[in-house]
This record gives structure tokens, C-alpha cells and sequence, in this order.
């Protein structure tokens, strides 16, 4: 690094900086000093740098503009590596040590950037350019030129290394500001017991009194500052948060706020509070002024100025030019002067101004021009010179400068009461827009709602804390007020801005994203009148800073190229977030392993012991066990055939588990079932399916009868919620009277499926006194006995085809069943099998995977159901729509089996079938693979589909078009193995 | 058939934890001012009634009627919605439980159900607890002091959870928290990774009121 330069612009006393803490820095590859409290556009100033960035689109010079949020130009990128950080508004940058920052745009250097061309062949390019030109070839061809050229920013190109936090919080007043209005209002209210949160997005507290040279009490305004807020956090139940934005207001003004963290180890963090009324106190944004090269860096908003000079003791400038519409811009004047810097000019579009202000002037000597203009600046990378047009229209006079101090009037910070859908109305004493109508529960005070001073500004907080804590039923004792021994100038009647259409130089309305005067004709001409649609098509106020700066100027150019008032031009529509939210403070802490929640099973840590591979089905499921040096094939492989020939054991914990419990119980499932529910007799279980009411299979299970008037619903693992949520909706809204209950028991049972020939020998083996033989506990038979020391309610129940007992027990016995039951199939070899075997068992069965096998459209008949469900004599859940002409014509992709012509071709899910010869795409499509698997049971490629009257085409052979290939296949039954059922009723 | 299957007896100790199963290790995380534990040894009956309940049935208990009323004793009753109530006990077994709880409601009109299993029970205390569940959950748990015992369900990352405020006679709010077992190493690890934030929140902004 090298020597870091001394800072030329820094004032040799003043500012509420530490000079004891000098802070190095680096910015566009070269080393700087400012001190501890300066931001980085501060620091920049302090060292004489002006040029920060390239403009959006032209690739022009751009400097600091303002010092606040709604910085339109200083763009810079800070960190390196992984913790580059794009986009940040320079004035909002802490300086800490060894802060790098460099400048977004501009190749090969910020100095000299190519990307100027841009700039001088700019008639090429107005607004909209992009949607007349680049039709050919085509929109995509260019779009990702045009993008690198004009973007802002790079991305990060790994994770972000940053973390971020989340609060919610509740209060009875939130108040957003804190000014001289914010902070009356949150003593008031605090001091009446309410539950306050006082929020600045600045690191401190005060507002205007940080920027002006308030004196309150016959101090300086910042020690009553000091004092509230040291009020404020002793006490109970107020909150304080500085370096916090709020960024939204929505629905019941919930509201949330950004909060940057200083010290902290997280970056962001996002808080949604809930209060009870909100009081905006969130003061008013300087607005440019428009005329010809009003874009050079060294234009700086007059506030701007007097905030680096008094706050950061920066002097921007040597020699000062203020042009303005109003009279705050005279404090500017004043302020400089008192430090001795030269102001060359005044420059007030407007024809009178206060005769005390004239006084003023003209004892400091400084020249005034009334109702006159700039007409255009010079200057490459900073301004060195401004051209006044004099109201007669006489010969322009140039005045050298290096700063050009702008105020083009307040434009209140509105935002937030237009996020909720407050209503605003134009004001023409201060030619802004304010608000008018407020939401409930919300009012402002302070410069947003049009005060006009600081003792104003006070009055109108205490006023309106009084009146929320009256509304929340507190009385309160409103604070004395502080004595303003010396208030700044603020903005008072303020000139209208004139808009010069017949000047040749380019007048920025946007400086952003470099939208122009010009751009605005072209939109009017093009008829993009109404505000809405001008704003479109010039992306005026659509850049980081969202218009902060240049928004009330293009309505007010709008109204002028369009002879409307201002009024009636309106404003956009102002939407969340006020100032940019990065996705990680959206995100919090759902990233990495809280991205999602992971359900783990009972018998987890036994699963690990085993050395299962995990993968999340919703559940963390062991998806095989693979054995040392065996591929995820070969163990899937050895699972299928183990089932097949010895027994397996599967943890089917997460199947869903919902009891249905009354009188009417029975009643109750029936009419949600297609199959017979009262008929089936107690310690029994079936295989039923849940139809919508379009007839369209939603789910599938076996229910169980454990009492006369108690049913256990098996539910596929992933549906238990939302059959559990239709359940108690059909029962709430439209069967109130069906006496039935349905409580959700899934996560109270482990479940253990042990299949194969040997499992009634497994489980016998564990010790039961349940009668395993066929006919005692028969296929579908459900019993409560002892197993392995444990009562465990067992069931006779198969996915796999093979014979098979579900081991029901409490969750907090099952690790210790699953190792029992591994203890125990020692000697029979027991193989632990994971979902991918169970999904080939099944698959070789024929048993259906509903949301595999089905879509949105199947229907029983489609899977072989129909016979069922019309067999059924009572009503049921989309009985009807099965009946509908469209379910009952020919023509429906049914369900059927399909092997490869060539037994080692192996077949994927989503291949299309094609009935025919010689047929190929784009053809429509007569079917699909809906399962697909290598068989290690039959050793060849199986799968099964849904074809076009699939039934009827048993034998035939299709053609399958999966991307460019091509094979033949046969249609076969759906049941592969044991399709007599054999196994089944062993 | 028995419809309840309790297995009270005979269980390794470490089985009733629900990290434990899930193979994390330590069940207590402990903060500046918040302290984590898992409560293993709770017993949680589950009581849904039907209407005949309220209008013929009888109860030999008394209980809450409002959703999120929690009636404090051994056992603690908290009313989930209307006809739905959960029982709690720290010092019950499941079984002792669930038949005192079968023992008093007319059985006809109600369906009593262990769910001893089905939750992991986590026990929040310290000055933090309110921040750390603000930090969580969009409910007031700032307020909650004044709001004596009840209880209430809410999410918490993606998590349901039901949260039972309990009113300590003096000391630092408590709080304890029911999760889906399986959801437990999810809230568990979410609420330890959220526990320095929190304790930084009371240093910021103090006790809640």
C-alpha cells in the first residue's frame, strides 16, 4: 500500500469527527486517510476527489451529489474477493480500516473510460433506443451487450460470506425520523409508558441538526440530542435503533426496516415490526435543478454541501457558485462564508427574495442573480466554470468555479405513506408533493408534513405523539420544548423549476440513469403521457436510488412539455423497499442447513450407524446402504434381491398416520374413500384412494378399522398435511354434522417394514405373542401384541409385493426396534433397504406411486380402479365427475407395463410413446413413462406408463422419442412379479 | 384392540431424547442470557372431543375453553382450538397421564391420545428468551410478561411450534416449546444459531417490559 495522502479539503477544525483516530483507506487502487465518522464520500471529498463514477449509460464523469440515501451517482463496490459488496451509495459507506472501494464502471480506467463513445454518439442512443433498434436477429442476440454495457455492478461469484439477522418486534408507536420532530415524538410518547421504537437510518441521531447549525438552549443542537435520546434509552420499553432504514410500510402498517450493522458480525438485519400507529417524521429530499450540464461532477446539492462542511468539516469546494429555487440554499451561502470560502455567485431563478436575505448578502459582498438561471457549465471531470442566464435575456456571464451548489427545492420523504396507500397532494407554496390522506393509524410531523422551521418541526412531533397516545388511551406529559436560539434557513416559498426545451445542451432530469430532457420530449411525442407510462419508457426513477433526486423534476417536466399542473400530472406509484434490501437480509438465516428444515427419523442415529446415504424426500430418508466399495447401483441392486429371495428391513416412519376417531367415523372416511369403508371389519386394513372433486386421484393408503369408531389413515409421507388440512376441511365447512375427529399421528409412530420370504421367521424370532400364521394375522390383518419386549401394534401390509408386517411402535422406542429387529435377522441375513430398493420393489409389483404414475388428470379407471369405485353403492368425493363424458371416453392414457425390445436398453422416466410405425415427433405424443428402473428380479429394464387406451394395446409394440433417441418397446401388464398375489398371501 | 401403545418401561435412558435420536449430541446450549435445554421426561396427552361433548358430555377436569388459554397445574391444560386441548406433565409417565385424563372425560365423545412421542419439548429462560423468540416468530413475546401463562402456536423458520409463556413467580422469563420430533435438530440448531444475536438484542434494548 502506498503512503496514504493527506486530505486537502479538511477543514483545520470543526465537524463531529475523531482526529485522534485516523482510518486509512483504498479507493480505485490509491491509499487515503479520513477519520473515524467519515463516511467514504466524505473522505473522498476531504481528499480532493470528485470524480467517484461513470454514469450509467453514457459512461459520463459523475461525483458525489448528495449525502444521504438518495445518492444518485457515487456508486462504488467495496471488499474484494467473495465479500465484494456492488452498488453502495458512497455517502452511506462507514470508513473503517482498510476499506477498499473502487468505482463501477469505467474501462480501462475511471479517468479515461472507453465507454465513452457512448456519450458523444449519444443521439444514437435516446430512451427506448433498445426497443426501435436490435430487432435483428433478435432482442437475446444483444441484450447481454447491451447489459454489460449499461449494467450496474458485478455480482458475487460464490456464496456470500456475510450473514444476516431477522427480528420481528411489536410496539405501540413506531416513529420513523429522528429529527427534531421524531425525537419530540418519541419522548412524549416514551415518557407516557407507551412501547416506542425510534428508528434513524442515519448513525446519528438529529436529522437536520447534524447538517445545520441549530442552536437549541442556547447550545448547539446536538447536545439536546444527546439528551433525549440518553432519556429515550433509560426508558422502559423504548427502543432506539440508529443505522436503520425503514423500507416498507404493507397491510395493518406492518413495517419493516433495514438495520446495518456497525460492530457486528452480521451485515444486515431485517426487522418486522408491528406497531399500532406509526408517525413518519422522515423529513424531505433536496432536489436537483435541471439545466444543461448539470450532470458534471462538482454539482452538488446545496444541502449536500453544508452537510459535509458542518458535519465532516469537508470544504467541497474553493470557489462556489449556488443556484437555487428556494431559500435554504442561502444557509449554504452562509455557512461557507463563515469558514471563509469563497461563494462567487448566488443564482435564484426566482424575481424576490426576502429582504432580510438580501441584507445578509450584501453585507457578505456576494453577488445575487434574481429570477436568472444556469444556462450550462464547463468542465471535463469536475466543473471549472457555471454560465448564468440572466432573467433579460442579456449575454450570459461566466463565473469560474469548482463547486456548483444546486437546490431545486424539498421534495418530502413521502414514500412510506404512499406504500400503504396513503394519498398525496401537490403544494404549491412548497412545489412538492405532500401527503394528504394517511392511512390509519399513521401522521407525520416535521418537514414531511410542510414545517417550515425548527420550532415548527418540534410543536408538530410533541402535537401528534400527544394525539397517538390519546388515540392508545395513554395520557401523556408533553415535553418542554427546547428554545431555538438560531434555526437555519429553511426551504420557504419555493420558485417553480423552469425547464429550458430549447437549449442544445443535454439537461439531466435523472442523473442515475442518465435520462435527459431530450428523453422526455421523445416520451411525450411518442405519446407516453400519463406518468406511469412516461416513467417506463424513460427509466427515469427506476435506478438504485429510485428517483430520490430526480422524480419530482420529471413530473414536473412532464406537466411542462404536457401543459398540465403538477398536480395533475401525479406521482408513480412508490413501492417497497425505499432503499435497496439485499436478498441476504431477505434470506436471514434460511440459507445452508436452513434453507429448508430436515425431518430426521427416530432411528436416525442407528440409520448412520449403518452407514445409510441419506437424501431428503421431505424427511432425511436412507435412500441405500451401501457396503464398502459398492457403488449406489450395486447396493440398490443387492437391497431388491435380498427382499426377494431373504428378508429386508425398511424404516417407514414418515408414512403419514392420521387417526379419524367417532361415531360417524366410518361415515365420514367413506365418503372420502372410493371404496367400501363401514364394511370393513375391526383389526382389518384395505387399499383405498382419495379422489378430488374432479375424480382425479389425489392420494393413496391403506386404512386400518382399530375400533368400531376408529380408524388409522395411512397417508403417502408427503400428503399427510394436506390430506390431514382437506380432512378437517371437508368435516369443518361442509360435514359439520358428521360426528368424527381427525388428529394427526405420524411423527407419534416409528414404523418398520420387514418383507421378504423369511419375514414372519424375522419377526417371530423377535419374540411375539401375536399370531403370525396366514390365517390368524392374514395379508391386510392389523394386531396388537408384544415384539421384542415392546408393545407394537402390527400390520400385514405390502408395497413391495412380498410377504410383509409393518412394526408399529412409539417413536421413542423405535431406534431400539430397529436395532432389535437387526439383532435379530442376523441369522437370516437381513438386508436394510433404502427408498431407491423400495421404488424398484414396488415398481416390479405394479403397485402405483401416485404423483409418479399419476398427473392432475388420472383417474382409478385410469390405474385399474374403475371397477371400484363404480362398484361402490354410496357417494363419494368425485363419484360424479367420473361420469363426466371426457372420463368416460375411449381414448385416456392408462396404466400399463413396458419392457425395452432389447433387454439391457435402459428406459427413462419421461420418454413419450408413440403408437405406430414410422411415426416421429412432433407428433402428438400417445402416452409417457411414468416409472422407469433396471429390475435386478428379471435382470432387464422395466417401466410403467400411461398410454392412449393403454389396456387395449397389451402386447403391441410403441416407439419411445426420449430427446433424440429412439427405441422400441412392449406393452405389457402392469405387475411384473407375482402377479397372482401369491407372495402376498403367504 | 389396544388402541395405545405406551412401552413405558424398560427404555434406554437416551432414546427419550429427541437429538439424541437424530444423533446430536448435548442437549443443553447455554447464551449470555438465554438458556436452551431439551426436556426429555414430558408427557403430552392429546384430548379431541366432538360437539356432544360440550352439550351431554361430562368432564370430571376442568378445562380452558379459549384457544391459547393455558391452565397452569400438573397437569398443564392448554387449549389448542376449540375442542382441542393438550395435557403436560413433567412428573406423569405418558400412561399415568393419558388414564387420568381417559379416567375424566366421558370416552363416548372424546378421542385421548399419548403424544408424548410426537414432540420434542425445548425449555427457553433467560432475559434473551423473548428476544430469541422475536427473532423467530412474528408474535409479541415482548409483551408477554405482563400476559401471564397461556400458550400459543406459531412458526418459527419452518417449523410449527407451540410456545407455552410461563410465569415464573420471580426470575427470567421461561418459555417452553413443543416441536414435531422429527423437527427437532431443525429448531434446535436455529434457535442455538440465533442465541448471540439475541443476547445482543438485551444489550441494545434491555429486558422486555
Amino acid at each position: 500500500m502506498t503512503e496514504a495522502r493527506r486530505q486537502p479539503a479538511r477543514l483545520a477544525s470543526g465537524g463531529r469527527i475523531d482526529r485522534d483516530r485516523p482510518i486509512r483507506f483504498r479507493f480505485d487502487g490509491r491509499s487515503y486517510e479520513g477519520y473515524h465518522g467519515d463516511s467514504l464520500a466524505s473522505a473522498l471529498l476531504a481528499n480532493g476527489i470528485h470524480l467517484v463514477g461513470r454514469s450509467f449509460k453514457y459512461h459520463r464523469p459523475r461525483g458525489i451529489f448528495s449525502s444521504g440515501e438518495e445518492e444518485p451517482c457515487a456508486l462504488v463496490e467495496t471488499g474484494e474477493g467473495d465479500a465484494r459488496i456492488p452498488n453502495r451509495r458512497a455517502p452511506l459507506v462507514p470508513l473503517c480500516e482498510g476499506l477498499v472501494a473502487r468505482p463501477q464502471k469505467g474501462w480501462p480506467s475511471l479517468r479515461f473510460d472507453a465507454g465513452r463513445i457512448f456519450d458523444f454518439t449519444h443521439r444514437l442512443w435516446p430512451a427506448g433506443f433498445y426497443n426501435k433498434t436490435f430487432m435483428w436477429p433478435s432482442w437475446g442476440f444483444w441484450e447481454g451487450l447491451v447489459r454489460r454495457t449499461a449494467g450496474l455492478g458485478r455480482p458475487l461469484d460464490g456464496p456470500d460470506p456475510d450473514h444476516y439477522e431477522q427480528v420481528n418486534a411489536h410496539c405501540d408507536l413506531l416513529v420513523i425520523g429522528g429529527g427534531p420532530a421524531g425525537l419530540a415524538a418519541a419522548l412524549t410518547a416514551g415518557r407516557a409508558g407507551l412501547r416506542v421504537m425510534l428508528v434513524d437510518q442515519g448513525d446519528r441521531f438529529g436529522g437536520i441538526l447534524n447538517r445545520d447549525r441549530i442552536v437549541l438552549d442556547s447550545h448547539p443542537g446536538q447536545r439536546w440530542v444527546d439528551r433525549v435520546t440518553d432519556e429515550l434509552n433509560a426508558l422502559p420499553g423504548v427502543m432506539v435503533l440508529s443505522n436503520t432504514t425503514a423500507v416498507g410500510v404493507y397491510d395493518h402498517l406492518v413495517t419493516t426496516l433495514l438495520q446495518t450493522g456497525v460492530d457486528t458480525d452480521w451485515r444486515e438485519c431485517l426487522w418486522t415490526v408491528r406497531p399500532r400507529r406509526i408517525l413518519l417524521a422522515t423529513g424531505a429530499i433536496e432536489q436537483g435543478l435541471i439545466f444543461p450540464g448539470n450532470d458534471r461532477p462538482g454539482v452538488m446539492l446545496a444541502g449536500a454541501v453544508r452537510h459535509y462542511l458542518n458535519r465532516w468539516a469537508v470544504q467541497a469546494g474553493n470557489r462556489v457558485v449556488v443556484a437555487t429555487n428556494n431559500d435554504s440554499a442561502y444557509q449554504t451561502v452562509f455557512d461557507l462564508a463563515a469558514e471563509s470560502i469563497e461563494v462567487a455567485a448566488v443564482v435564484d431563478t426566482r424575481t424576490a427574495i426576502e429582504p432580510e436575505l438580501e441584507q445578509r448578502l450584501a453585507s457578505s459582498g456576494i453577488e445575487v442573480y434574481r429570477g436568472a438561471r444556469i444556462g450550462g457549465t464547463l468542465g471535463g471531470r469536475r466543473i471549472r466554470a457555471a454560465r448564468v442566464a440572466p432573467s433579460d435575456g442579456s449575454r450570459p456571464i461566466r463565473l469560474s468555479c469548482d463547486l456548483l451548489a444546486v437546490s431545486g427545492g424539498w421534495a418530502p420523504r413521502v414514500h412510506l405513506a404512499a406504500h400503504a396507500r396513503g394519498e398525496l397532494r401537490f403544494d404549491e407554496h412548497c412545489q412538492a408533493f405532500l401527503p394528504g390522506r394517511l392511512p390509519d393509524g399513521m401522521a407525520v410531523a416535521g418537514q414531511v408534513a410542510g414545517a417550515e422551521s425548527t420550532e415548527q418541526a418540534l410543536a408538530q412531533g410533541r402535537g401528534a405523539a400527544a394525539d397517538l397516545c390519546r388515540a392508545l388511551g395513554r395520557e401523556s406529559r408533553p415535553p418542554d420544548l427546547p428554545v431555538v436560539s438560531a434555526d437555519s434557513l429553511w426551504a420557504g416559498r419555493t420558485g417553480t423549476v423552469e425547464v429550458d426545451t430549447g437549449a442544445r445542451a443535454r439537461q439531466w432530469i435523472d442523473l442515475a440513469h442518465d435520462v435527459t430532457l431530450g428523453d422526455a420530449e421523445l416520451a411525450v411525442q411518442e405519446g407516453f403521457v400519463p406518468v406511469e407510462h412516461f416513467k417506463r419508457y424513460t427509466t427515469t426513477g427506476m435506478s438504485v436510488d429510485q428517483g430520490k433526486t430526480g422524480n419530482l423534476n420529471a413530473f414536473i417536466v412532464l406537466g411542462a412539455l404536457t401543459g398540465r399542473d403538477t398536480g395533475a400530472v401525479g406521482t408513480t406509484t412508490y413501492r417497497p423497499p425505499y432503499v435497496p434490501v439485499t436478498l441476504g437480509a431477505i434470506a436471514g438465516r434460511r440459507t445452508g442447513e436452513f434453507y429448508a428444515p430436515r425431518r430426521f427419523l427416530p432411528a436416525h442415529a442407528v440409520h448412520q450407524s449403518l452407514n445409510a446415504r441419506f437424501e431428503d424426500y421431505g424427511w432425511q430418508r436412507p435412500d441405500a446402504y451401501p457396503e464398502e466399495g459398492e457403488t449406489l447401483e450395486d447396493a440398490i441392486r443387492r437391497e431388491v434381491l435380498a427382499v426377494r429371495s431373504g428378508v429386508g428391513v425398511f424404516d417407514n416412519s414418515p408414512i403419514g398416520k392420521l387417526e379419524v376417531f367417532g361415531p360417524d367415523a366410518a361415515e365420514f372416511l367413506n365418503r372420502l374413500y372410493i371404496n367400501d369403508v363401514p364394511g370393513l371389519a375391526v383389526g382389518r386394513a384395505r387399499y383405498g384412494m382419495m379422489l378430488n372433486e374432479n375424480g382425479v386421484i389425489i392420494d393413496d393408503g391403506v386404512f386400518a378399522r382399530l375400533a368400531e369408531d376408529r380408524f388409522l389413515v395411512n397417508t403417502t409421507s408427503a400428503g399427510v398435511d394436506r390430506i390431514g388440512g382437506m380432512m378437517e376441511e371437508w368435516l369443518q365447512c361442509e360435514w359439520p354434522g358428521l360426528r368424527a375427529v381427525v388428529d394427526d399421528a405420524t411423527t407419534q409412530w416409528a414404523n418398520f417394514t420387514v418383507a421378504g420370504p423369511r419375514a414372519r421367521e424375522l419377526v417371530a424370532a423377535l419374540g411375539t405373542d401375536v399370531d403370525l400364521d396366514a390365517e390368524a394375522l392374514p395379508h391386510m390383518g392389523v394386531a396388537v401384541g408384544a415384539l421384542a419386549g415392546l408393545d407394537a401394534r402390527i400390520a400385514r401390509v405390502s408395497f413391495s409385493g412380498e410377504l410383509s408386517f409393518e412394526l408399529n411402535v412409539p417413536a421413542r422406542c423405535g431406534a431400539g426396534l430397529l436395532k432389535a429387529i437387526l439383532a435379530a435377522g442376523e441369522p437370516f441375513g437381513l438386508t436394510p433397504y433404502g427408498i431407491e430398493a423400495l421404488m424398484i420393489l414396488r415398481l416390479e409389483k405394479g403397485y402405483l406411486h401416485v404423483g409418479s404414475d399419476t398427473d392432475g388428470s388420472t383417474t382409478p379407471d385410469d390405474v385399474g380402479w374403475g371397477r371400484v369405485a363404480r362398484r361402490k353403492q354410496s357417494d363419494f368425493i368425485g363419484r360424479r365427475s367420473l361420469d363426466r363424458v371426457a372420463n368416460r371416453a375411449g381414448g385416456r392414457n392408462q396404466l400399463v407395463g413396458l419392457q425395452a425390445l432389447d433387454a439391457a436398453r435402459p428406459l427413462r422416466a419421461g420418454g413419450h410413446l408413440l403408437v405406430g410405425e414410422n411415426r416421429q415427433p412432433p407428433a402428438l405424443t400417445d402416452g409417457w413413462i411414468t416409472s422407469a428402473a433396471f429390475s435386478p428380479t428379471l435382470g432387464r429394464h422395466i417401466a410403467l406408463g400411461m398410454l392412449k387406451d393403454g389396456r387395449e394395446r397389451l402386447g403391441s409394440v410403441l416407439t419411445v422419442c426420449d430427446e433424440d433417441d429412439r427405441y422400441r418397446v412392449k406393452v405389457v401388464p402392469s405387475a411384473f412379479h407375482d402377479p397372482e398375489n401369491q407372495k402376498l398371501g403367504a | 384392540m389396544a388402541h395405545e401403545i405406551l412401552n413405558e418401561t424398560g427404555q434406554p435412558p437416551e432414546l427419550l431424547s429427541a437429538l439424541a435420536q437424530a444423533g446430536r449430541s448435548g442437549k443443553a446450549c447455554r447464551g449470555e442470557r438465554v438458556q436452551l435445554t431439551e426436556r426429555e421426561a414430558v408427557s403430552l396427552v392429546s384430548l379431541r372431543s366432538l360437539a356432544e361433548l360440550d352439550r351431554e358430555g361430562s368432564t370430571l377436569i376442568e378445562l380452558p375453553r379459549s384457544a391459547g388459554t393455558l391452565l397452569p397445574g400438573n397437569p398443564q391444560i392448554l387449549c389448542l382450538r376449540p375442542r382441542e386441548w393438550l395435557f403436560i406433565s413433567d412428573s406423569a409417565t405418558p400412561g399415568a397421564l393419558l388414564h387420568h385424563v381417559q379416567g375424566a372425560i366421558d370416552p363416548r365423545h372424546s378421542l385421548v391420545s399419548n403424544r408424548s412421542d410426537a414432540f420434542a419439548v425445548f425449555r427457553l429462560q433467560g432475559a434473551g428468551a423473548p428476544w430469541l423468540l422475536g427473532k423467530l416468530s412474528g408474535l409479541d413475546f415482548l409483551g408477554g410478561r405482563a400476559a401471564g401463562s397461556h400458550g400459543t402456536r406459531t412458526r418459527m423458520g419452518d417449523a410449527a411450534v407451540i410456545v407455552l409463556y410461563l410465569e415464573p413467580e420471580d426470575g427470567p422469563p421461561l418459555f417452553d416449546l413443543l416441536v414435531d420430533r422429527s423437527l427437532a435438530v431443525y429448531l434446535w440448531a436455529l434457535l442455538e444459531a440465533s442465541i448471540p444475536h439475541a443476547d445482543e438484542l438485551v444489550e441494545s434494548f434491555g429486558e422486555p417490559v
